[in-house]
This record gives structure tokens, C-alpha cells and sequence, in this order.
């Protein structure tokens, strides 16, 4: 076959190339991710079902989704509207405001947990006022929301930003001329645009939010039933040696994360054809 | 060095992109391949090149077959059509690269490398340039420099594919001459692909046509265009009218006439005249260009400006036409697309 | 994880004509919610780090960056970071080399499964090597039988930090380098280059800042890299802490200050990594503006 495939192109080393490519792939990825699968067949369905519907899994899936879910829609509203004021008016300091929006991919979690926990602590500069109305923000839900909003941040105002800027002006015009009012042109001609590159964000955002662990982990308290998130279950587990409970729980986060990456890729060729 | 393809055969998928193309190009001589887009003359020049490989048929340079050489090994000179220079490379470096990249032993000093790079870039008239970058250049500079660039590993073939594609008018024609002066300075064995019939025309000293994958005439300028072999070379090469004509022995078929090919009479002439009257006049650059109505449809008829102004024509003029060279085609190569 | 990481090539655009922007009381408030959103989720994070960090003074800062666990958690950070980066840009290049300059059957496949790293939970990231690794694991009995030690232990560390920078460098240069093509390359190879020549003297040139630029993002979330390191890590002071996990043993001990200094230390690498991004996509997106111009063909 190869040498078939080599005639497309006089260039040299697509056979070492691609070998390398797909040895590395093999032992560093998938490799490993079938250890799981290993792992998984030397449950009984019955350990495996047992294993999720504890009602201290139960309850950390549904705080981990939903949660996940809320920080994902605020970044969907707060991201969009950043993008556009990045990308559309002329205020000082925006190019520097700008490139601190990748401030969350580029910050270590373990540093962005400790940092916010020391912010909505009850003592801490936002948390103690939060505080005095009686909203408990570091150690509850709120907290892990917070926490996700961060590292969820700069997804939605990445994706979107490139296509505000590719907008043809000459569109908008023409919706004025026509006699739309702005809010009319933004939310007929602007916003339908915006669409793909918009759910991918979001759908970025709720993905890495889904997994997050080490900016949950100081500003959660870790609760049982109340603030547990899945990643954290699946540590503690490995720590009382319940690897069966703890691959139950990786897998289906894996299925999560294969379905999330499905449906970013055919967003993303949504948003191509778009494109083009 | 003499260039020669035997039966040459190229698909990609289901599109047959070559069919069976046998052609021979002598050592010196400068030849065009011309054809619309999508005929296969540039997929034909790359397997000459050795960047593309033939399904089935030999290459042979100077009667040997080199079929299984790569492009490495073949040390063509190769111009691409949108010159492919080395965009972080000054004009000097881009030239220099062919001997840059020679196995150590056979390298050149530096000071040679310099020597000859700072020669051929006098010879393409660039030599001004040579620190300066590709994206500083104009379409025209980078065509020479990219030209340079193919003539430094003293190729015994050049193969240039749509040299003067990406210039503006302006720039191809005078490019198209001093191409022409250069080949004859330094008479390397030249092909080059072009779907401009006025410089395929202008330019070599042979024209290959092909379409559809194949080739369909092959000849001198004047050949090519005094002779057309087959209707597509009679629309391809300019402008011409086609009309029904009597029938041939058994076979039916249409008479062609390019426009400046037709004699204007005021009266009736006897014989092979087409009556008809004059829908327009247009004056067009040096010419004059007349659209006349005839019964069976209309011509285009090109006259020198004086004579069309002696004339005196005018819309709804009745006028006598008389073809002063045509060429009859049969209905069943007039079906044909070759 | 995918588009946001990529490379913004767009120009920027600032809209003057009046038909197409909103009026000023709205512009002044969208502007507004930006930078209270911004301030609240980025500015006083990063002002907290340092305030925290300096809290008790000084001396004290210094003394926490000088201690003995500190400065191992830093050469085991760089150890990971500095194995990982040069194998994932091997990678990185023999993945985009095959994949931008050559046609093949399953080619979208692939460079999908090079981004499965990115949506893979940190925490299964490591689970995954505990599975292969650890005791209870696949290859466990085998490796205790030939006195190996994975988990637990330095290999164990290194291996997750490669996983999860993985797709990195094969991303930024994959569009990059199919944007460009295979002209000048092919142009290479016939002035009779070879193989390594074409890379070495064209193709990585040409790349050259959008390969900085992955080798940037892989070396930052190398050394912050947590959730992951932390599974396989077993957080043995002084042997298998890297920074990041340095910090939680920190912060868990109630020794604020000490965490927030070793944490200051991580949110400078960040900065860093912000600023040199920042010029590189400004390098990038001139490139990109100046390769659109040579396919124009028009003039400088």
C-alpha cells in the first residue's frame, strides 16, 4: 500500500514519519487508554453497575455535570461579550487585556484553586463580604462554579474572536440600510453567524470543565454527596485501593469525553462550512 | 539534451488525466504545451520533472530511460508557477540552494558558490536584489529569480509550468521576449506549460496542443495556427466562425473562417459570397470589428481600421462577404472535442 | 483543547463606520461587563498569588523558595518538562510532516486521536498509567518482579506529563504547514536536496515560530501540569513532588505563605508564557499576511 500511497508525492519520509507518528501514538496514548478497557473486563456488570449507582457517585456526577454545565453558560454570555468588546472597540490597555484572557490555559490549576480559595474564603477579599449576606462561596457549589468559570474562560472568547473579526462590515451595513435597527442586526444577521463558533466554545469549556480537578479540589471542601466532584472520587478511590470503583468512573468520564470530542469536531466542520 | 515521453498514461482516481501522450523535444529547442485547464499539460510536465509518476510509459532523456529516477536525480531545472521561493531565504540564498545542498565533495568553495549565484543573477538582469527577500519583490522579479534559482544547477532541461501566469499583462509580454532571448543565449533543452495561446505562439519554437489528455496537434507556430488540425485547435487558437457548408463527397460538415480572413464588398460578388447586413461597428484597438447578420446566423469580420473607414459601413448595410481562407471540417470531427 | 488553543489569525479590525457600531452608553456598558468579568476571574487572581505570596514579608518569601523540598520540586519540574517537550516535538513534527505534506487513507482519523489528550480528564490521565503501572496494574506483577518502579516514582511522572502535553507542537504546526503546501519543498527536492535538507533548510523555517509557539503552551502546562502528575505521583517530599504538587503539600499544611511564593513562582512561568505567546502570534500572523502576498504575487 505504501507504495502505492508514496506516488502521490515525490517528498521523502512519509513512511518514517508517519511510523513514528503512529508508534508514539500507539505507547503513549492508546496503549494506555485500552488499560482501562483491560481493567474494566475483570468487573462483573453487576460490580460495574453496583460501582455507579452508589448514591455518593450519583451525586458527584450530578454536581460535576451540572455545575460544569452552569460555568459553561457563563462563560458562553460573559465570553461572547468580551470577545466583542476585544475585537470591536478601542479602549487603552486591550491589547494587554487581551492577551491575558489566555491567562487560565497558561496558569497551573493548582495555582489558580489556592489562589481563588484564598479570594471567596469566608476571610478572604470577596468571601468575607459574601459572607456578611450570608452566601457561602469558597467550600460549597459556588465555589466549584467559580473555579470552573476560570479555567473554562478563555474557550468561547477564543473561538468566537476570530469570526467577529472575518465578519464582512459590508453585511451589517447592508442590514442598516435596509432599515434594521442594531439590536435587530445583531440578533438576525450578527448572532446566526456567531452560532458554531459560539456551541464550540461552549462545548470546549464544559469539556475541560467536565475533567477539571486541581482548581476544584482546594475551593470545593470535597464534601461527600454535597461538593465531590467525579475526578476527585476517582482519586479518592485509587487511595483506598478501589481500582475497580475508580476504572468504573474513568470510563464512563472517557465515554463523556469521547462524545464531547464528537460533537466539537462536527461543530467545528459546522462551523468551516460556515466558514467558507 | 533531447526529452522524449512513450506512452505516457496518468489517472487520478477515475479521471483519466493522461492518455497514452508520446512526444519528443529536441536538444535546444523551446517547446509550449498548450491547452485549456484541466487538459493535462501540467500533470505531462511533472512527470517529465519526476515530481509526479506516470501510471504506465517511459521518460527518456537523451535516449535513456530515466523512468525511475527521482526528481533529485534527474537534475531538471523546474520553475513553478507561483515560483515556490524560499520565503526566509534572501534572493542570494534561493539561488545559492541548488549548490548548497551538494554532497560535500562535490560542493563548490564559497567564493565559486558566490561567483556563479552573482552571474546568473546578471544574466536575469536581478543582480540589484540579491539581499533582498522574496515578499519585497515584484511578480516579475520573483519569476526571474525563481528562474535563476532552476538555471544554477546547470540544468540540461528546463521545464517552466505557467511562467508568466501570475503577472499582469504589462509584465508577461515583456517577460515573454527577453524568455525568448534568453533561450537563445543559452539554448537549454526548454518546455513550458501555458493555456495563452499568444504566448505559446510568440514564445517557442514548437507548439504542442493537447486536450482532454491528449495531445491534438503539434507544430510550428504558423503550423499550428495556419493549419489547425481539428476544430478545437481552429477556437482554441483565436477568434473564428463556424457555419454549415455544402457537403463534402458524402459527409456534411461546417466551414471555419477567422474574422480578418473575409474580403467586405458593397456588391454583389458572384460565386461564394454571403450576403448580409451590418448589425455593428466597433472599433477595437487597431481594428475594426463588424458583426454581420446572414441568414443563417452572424460572423465576426476584422479590418484594418482604413479599410473598414473606406467602406464607409454602417448599421443595416448590405454587404457581400467573401472568405479568403476557410477550412472545412466533416461533421464527425466537428463532434469530436479533439 | 482545540480552536482556542489555536493560533488567531484573523487581522484585527477596529469598526469606524457608524452604521455598524452601537451607540456609546452601550458600548461604555459592554466594556464594562468585560472588564468586571475579566477583573473578577483574572486580575485578583493574579494579584492575590503575589499579595499572599509576600504576605509575611520578604525574608520569608526567599526562605520558602531556598528550602531543600522546594528547590527538588523544581528540578524534578524541569527534568519533566525537559524529557517531555523534545519527545512531543519529535512527535510534533513527524505527525505534521506525514500529515500536511501527504494524502492517505484515514488522515482526519489520526489528527483527531492526536487531540484525545486534550479531552481526556487530567485525572484519568494518570489513572490510566496507575492501571498499566501500579501494583493491582497490567503489567504490575511483571514489573515488581524486575525490581521496576513506575508509580510512584519518576517514569511515572514523566510518562503523565508527556500524555497531557501530548498533542501540543502536532497541532500548531499541522494547519500551519498545510497552509503552505509541498511547493517550495518539492522545489527543494528538485535542486537535488535530500530529505533531512528539505526539512532542516525550507520546511522548518518556514514553521519556525509556529513551532515556538507549541513548544511554548507544551512547556507551561508540562510545569503546572497537576490533576495528572498528582495520581501517579504518591507525593514523596523531596523525590516525586513536582512544583505544582509542591504547592497542595504546602497549602494543606496550613503554610499559606510557602504555597503562594512556590505558587508565584508558577504564575511568573504563566506571565512568561503569556508574553512570549503574544509575540509569536504577532510573528505568526505577519508570516501568515506576507504568504498571502507572495500566492497574490503582487509586490511589497
Amino acid at each position: 500500500m505504501s507504495l502505492r500511497l508514496r506516488q502521490h508525492s515525490v517528498l521523502p519520509g512519509f513512511g518514517l514519519t508517519l511510523g513514528i507518528t503512529l508508534l508514539y501514538l500507539a505507547l503513549i496514548v492508546l496503549i494506555p487508554l485500552s488499560g482501562v478497557a483491560i481493567k474494566t473486563f475483570e468487573l462483573t456488570w453487576q460490580d460495574f453497575v453496583a460501582n455507579l449507582t452508589s448514591p455518593r457517585v450519583i451525586a458527584s456526577f450530578r454536581i460535576t455535570f451540572v455545575v460544569a454545565g452552569l460555568a459553561a453558560l457563563i462563560n458562553a454570555i460573559f465570553g461572547l461579550t468580551t470577545a466583542w468588546v476585544l475585537e470591536r472597540y478601542a479602549f487603552p490597555g486591550k491589547r494587554i487585556i487581551d492577551a491575558f484572557v489566555d491567562l487560565p490555559f497558561a496558569l497551573p490549576t493548582a495555582v489558580a484553586g489556592i489562589a481563588l480559595t484564598a479570594i471567596y474564603a469566608p476571610n478572604g477579599l470577596i468571601g468575607k463580604h459574601l459572607d456578611a449576606i450570608g452566601i457561602k462561596a469558597a467550600y460549597s457549589p459556588l465555589g466549584i462554579l467559580i473555579a470552573l468559570t476560570f479555567i473554562g474562560l478563555p474557550f468561547v472568547v477564543r473561538t468566537v474572536q476570530p469570526v467577529i473579526a472575518d465578519l464582512d462590515a459590508e453585511i451589517e451595513e447592508a442590514a442598516a440600510s435596509l432599515g434594521a435597527t442594531r439590536f435587530h442586526t445583531f440578533r438576525r444577521v450578527l448572532l446566526p453567524a456567531l452560532w458554531p463558533a459560539l456551541l464550540t466554545g461552549v462545548a470546549l469549556s464544559f469539556a475541560r470543565a467536565l475533567g477539571e480537578y486541581g482548581s476544584v479540589v482546594f475551593i470545593s471542601g470535597n464534601m461527600p454527596m454535597k461538593t465531590e466532584i467525579v475526578p476527585l472520587l476517582i482519586v479518592t478511590k485509587l487511595e483506598q485501593y478501589d481500582y475497580a470503583g475508580a476504572t468504573a468512573l474513568a470510563l464512563v468520564m472517557l465515554g463523556a469525553s469521547f462524545i464531547l470530542l464528537l460533537v466539537i469536531n462536527v461543530l467545528q466542520w459546522w462551523a468551516r462550512q460556515r466558514h467558507a | 539534451m533531447s526529452i522524449e515521453v512513450r506512452s505516457i498514461t496518468k489517472t487520478f482516481g477515475r479521471f483519466r488525466a493522461l492518455d497514452d501522450i508520446s512526444l519528443r523535444v529536441d536538444t535546444g529547442e523551446l517547446v509550449a504545451l498548450l491547452g485549456p485547464s484541466g487538459c493535462g499539460k501540467t500533470t505531462l510536465l511533472r512527470i517529465i520533472a519526476g515530481l509526479q509518476v506516470a501510471d504506465q510509459g517511459e521518460v527518456l532523456f537523451h535516449d535513456e530511460d530515466i523512468s525511475e529516477r527521482s526528481v533529485r536525480e534527474r537534475r531538471v531545472g523546474f520553475v513553478f508557477q507561483h515560483y515556490a521561493l524560499f520565503r526566509h531565504m534572501s534572493v542570494f540564498d534561493n539561488v545559492a540552494f541548488g549548490l548548497n545542498v551538494m554532497p560535500r565533495r562535490k560542493r563548490p568553495r564559497k567564493a565559486e558558490i558566490r561567483e556563479r549565484v552573482m552571474d546568473l543573477l546578471k544574466l536575469v538582469q536581478v543582480d540589484w536584489l540579491a539581499n533582498q527577500y522574496p515578499s519585497q519583490l515584484s511578480g516579475g522579479q520573483r519569476q526571474r529569480v525563481a528562474l535563476a534559482r532552476a538555471l544554477i544547477i546547470e540544468p540540461k532541461v528546463l521545464l517552466l509550468d505557467e511562467p508568466f501566469g501570475a503577472l499582469d499583462a504589462r509584465v508577461r509580454r515583456e517577460l515573454r521576449r527577453w524568455l525568448r532571448r534568453l533561450h537563445d543565449e543559452i539554448h537549454v533543452t526548454s518546455v513550458f506549460v501555458t493555456h495563452d495561446q499568444e504566448e505559446a505562439l510568440e514564445v517557442s519554437d514548437r507548439v504542442v496542443i493537447m486536450n482532454e489528455g491528449r495531445i491534438v496537434q503539434e507544430g510550428t507556430p504558423e503550423q499550428v495556427y495556419d493549419e489547425p488540425a481539428t476544430p478545437f485547435v481552429y477556437e482554441f487558437l483565436g477568434n473564428v466562425n463556424r457555419f454549415r457548408s455544402e457537403p463534402i463527397g458524402a459527409e456534411s460538415g461546417y466551414s471555419y473562417v477567422r474574422p480578418q480572413d473575409f474580403e467586405i464588398h458593397l456588391t454583389s460578388q458572384n460565386g461564394s459570397a454571403i450576403a448580409g447586413s451590418v448589425r455593428q461597428v466597433l472599433r477595437v484597438g487597431p481594428v475594426t470589428r463588424i458583426e454581420v447578420v446572414h441568414e443563417e446566423g452572424e460572423f465576426d469580420v476584422e479590418l484594418p481600421h482604413d479599410r473598414a473607414h473606406g467602406l464607409a459601413l454602417e448599421k443595416g448595410t448590405k454587404v457581400y462577404l467573401v472568405p479568403k481562407r476557410v477550412r472545412h471540417f466533416p461533421d464527425s470531427l466537428t463532434s469530436s472535442r479533439l | 483543547m482545540s480552536a482556542a488553543t489555536g493560533i488567531n489569525l484573523s487581522a484585527r479590525r477596529t469598526s469606524t463606520s457608524p452604521a455598524i457600531t452601537e451607540p456609546w452608553p452601550v458600548r461604555l456598558l459592554l466594556i464594562g461587563i468585560a472588564l468586571a468579568f475579566l477583573t473578577l476571574f483574572l486580575f485578583i487572581p493574579l494579584a492575590t498569588v503575589f499579595h499572599q505570596a509576600l504576605a509575611k514579608g520578604l525574608a520569608t518569601y526567599l526562605a520558602s523558595l531556598r528550602e531543600p523540598d522546594a528547590l527538588a520540586a523544581v528540578r524534578l519540574t524541569l527534568v519533566a518538562a525537559a524529557i517531555s517537550v523534545p519527545l512531543n516535538v519529535v512527535f510534533g513534527v513527524s505527525a505534521a510532516w506525514a500529515i500536511a505534506k501527504f494524502e492517505f487513507p484515514g488522515k482526519n482519523l489520526l489528527t483527531t486521536m492526536i487531540d484525545l489528550p486534550f479531552a481526556v480528564s487530567p485525572v484519568v490521565a494518570g489513572l490510566i498509567f496507575v492501571l498499566l503501572f501500579g501494583l493491582q496494574g497490567v503489567l504490575g506483577p511483571w514489573l515488581r518482579e524486575h525490581d521496576i518502579k513506575i508509580i510512584f516514582a519518576v517514569p511515572g511522572i514523566v510518562l503523565a506529563t508527556v500524555f497531557v502535553t501530548f498533542p501540543f507542537v502536532a497541532r500548531e504546526l499541522i494547519p500551519l504547514m498545510q497552509e503552505q503546501g509541498t511547493d517550495e519543498e518539492e522545489a527543494a527536492v528538485s535542486l537535488g536536496a535530500n530529505g533531512l535538507q528539505t526539512l532542516w533548510r525550507v520546511t522548518l523555517p518556514n514553521v519556525k515560530w509556529g513551532l515556538m509557539y507549541g513548544v511554548i503552551l507544551c512547556n507551561a502546562r508540562a510545569m503546572g501540569e497537576f490533576g495528572a502528575v498528582s495520581v501517579v505521583s504518591g507525593h514523596i517530599r523531596g523525590e516525586t513532588n513536582t512544583l505544582p504538587l509542591h504547592v497542595e503539600i504546602l497549602y494543606n499544611e496550613y503554610n499559606f505563605a510557602a504555597a503562594f511564593a512556590a505558587a508565584s513562582v508558577l504564575t511568573l512561568l504563566a506571565l512568561l508564557t503569556l508574553v512570549i505567546k503574544s509575540f509569536l502570534e504577532w510573528r505568526i500572523q505577519r508570516q501568515f499576511a506576507e504568504a498571502a502576498r507572495m500566492l497574490q504575487g503582487d509586490a511589497a
